[in-house]
C-alpha cells in the first residue's frame, strides 16, 4: 500500500506529464508558428514611436496574456537543475512558450480591429499561485 | 483613449489632468484551484487562470477610466500595468496613466 501511495502514483503524474507534457508543447509550437506567419503583415515595435511617414488615424492600447503552468516533469528536472546550477532549459522553453503566445493574442486582437502596427510594446511577468503569467501590452495604430 | 507611448498620434494634448489609476484585488474560487493543480500535472496553459486576469485586467482598466473621466480627461497616455501577488491566491493588478484632453489636429 505504502509503495504505491509513495512510488506508483508520483511516477505516473510523472510520466503523464512527461508523455502529455511533451505531447502539447510540441502542438502548442506548431500552433504558434501557424499564427506567426499568419499575422506576419501586422509589425511589432518595441520603440516608442511610429516609423516615419506612418499617418495614424486611431490608435488605441491593446493588450494578450496568458498563464502557463510547468508539467511534473518539467518540476523534476528544473529541481535537479537548482542542485548544480545553470540554465533551466525546461523553464526557458515554457515562457518563450507563453511569451510568444501573448504576443500572438495582443496581435489578433489588434488584427480583428483592423490596426496595421503596434509599437512600445511591453512585458510582464508574475508568479501566480501555480502558473507564470505573462502579459503583452502595446500601442495599436490604424493608418489613415 | 488609451495609449502606452506619450502621446497620442494624430491628436494634440490640451491640458495635463494628471495620475490616475486603478486597481483591482481579485482571488480565484476553489474550483479554479483544484484544476489548476490537476493542470499543474500535465502543464500547459491554464485557461481559468487567463481569462481571470484578463477580466481583473478590464476591471482596473475601467476604474482608471472612470477616475479620468471624472478630472475630465478625454484620453490616459502613458498606461502602465502592474500586478503583485498580495497572499496566497490573490493578486493585485494595477493600472495607471497620465490622464490629458486631446482635440483633433488639424491636417
Amino acid at each position: 500500500m505504502g509503495a504505491v501511495l509513495y512510488f506508483v502514483i508520483p511516477m505516473a503524474l510523472l510520466a503523464a506529464g512527461l508523455i502529455i507534457g511533451t505531447f502539447n508543447e510540441r502542438r502548442h509550437y506548431k500552433s504558434i508558428q501557424q499564427r506567426e506567419e499568419q499575422f506576419q503583415a501586422l509589425m511589432v515595435f518595441a520603440g516608442k514611436s511610429l516609423p516615419e511617414g506612418f499617418d495614424a488615424v486611431e490608435v488605441t492600447l491593446v493588450s494578450g496574456g496568458t498563464v502557463v503552468a510547468e508539467d511534473r516533469f518539467k518540476a523534476l528536472l528544473a529541481w535537479f537543475r537548482n542542485i548544480i546550477g545553470g540554465r533551466i532549459k525546461s523553464y526557458e522553453n515554457l515562457l518563450e512558450r507563453g511569451r510568444r503566445e501573448a504576443v500572438l493574442r495582443m496581435k489578433e486582437k489588434a488584427a480583428a480591429e483592423g490596426f496595421s502596427i503596434i509599437v512600445n510594446t511591453r512585458f510582464e511577468t508574475a508568479r501566480i499561485s501555480q502558473g507564470v503569467e505573462i502579459f503583452a501590452y502595446g500601442t495599436a495604430a490604424k493608418a489613415r | 483613449m488609451l495609449t502606452n507611448i506619450d502621446h497620442a498620434p494624430g491628436w494634440r494634448i490640451v491640458e495635463h489632468k494628471g495620475l490616475v489609476q486603478g486597481s483591482t484585488v481579485q482571488s480565484k474560487h476553489i474550483g479554479r484551484d483544484i484544476f489548476a493543480s490537476l493542470k499543474n500535472i500535465i502543464g500547459g496553459e491554464l485557461k481559468g487562470y487567463t481569462e481571470l486576469l484578463e477580466e481583473a485586467r478590464n476591471e482596473a482598466l475601467r476604474r482608471m477610466m472612470t477616475q479620468a473621466k471624472e478630472t475630465g480627461a478625454n484620453a490616459v497616455l502613458n498606461v502602465r500595468f502592474s500586478t503583485s501577488t498580495i497572499t496566497a491566491g490573490a493578486a493585485e493588478i494595477l493600472a495607471y496613466g497620465t490622464a490629458v484632453l486631446v482635440e483633433r489636429e488639424e491636417a
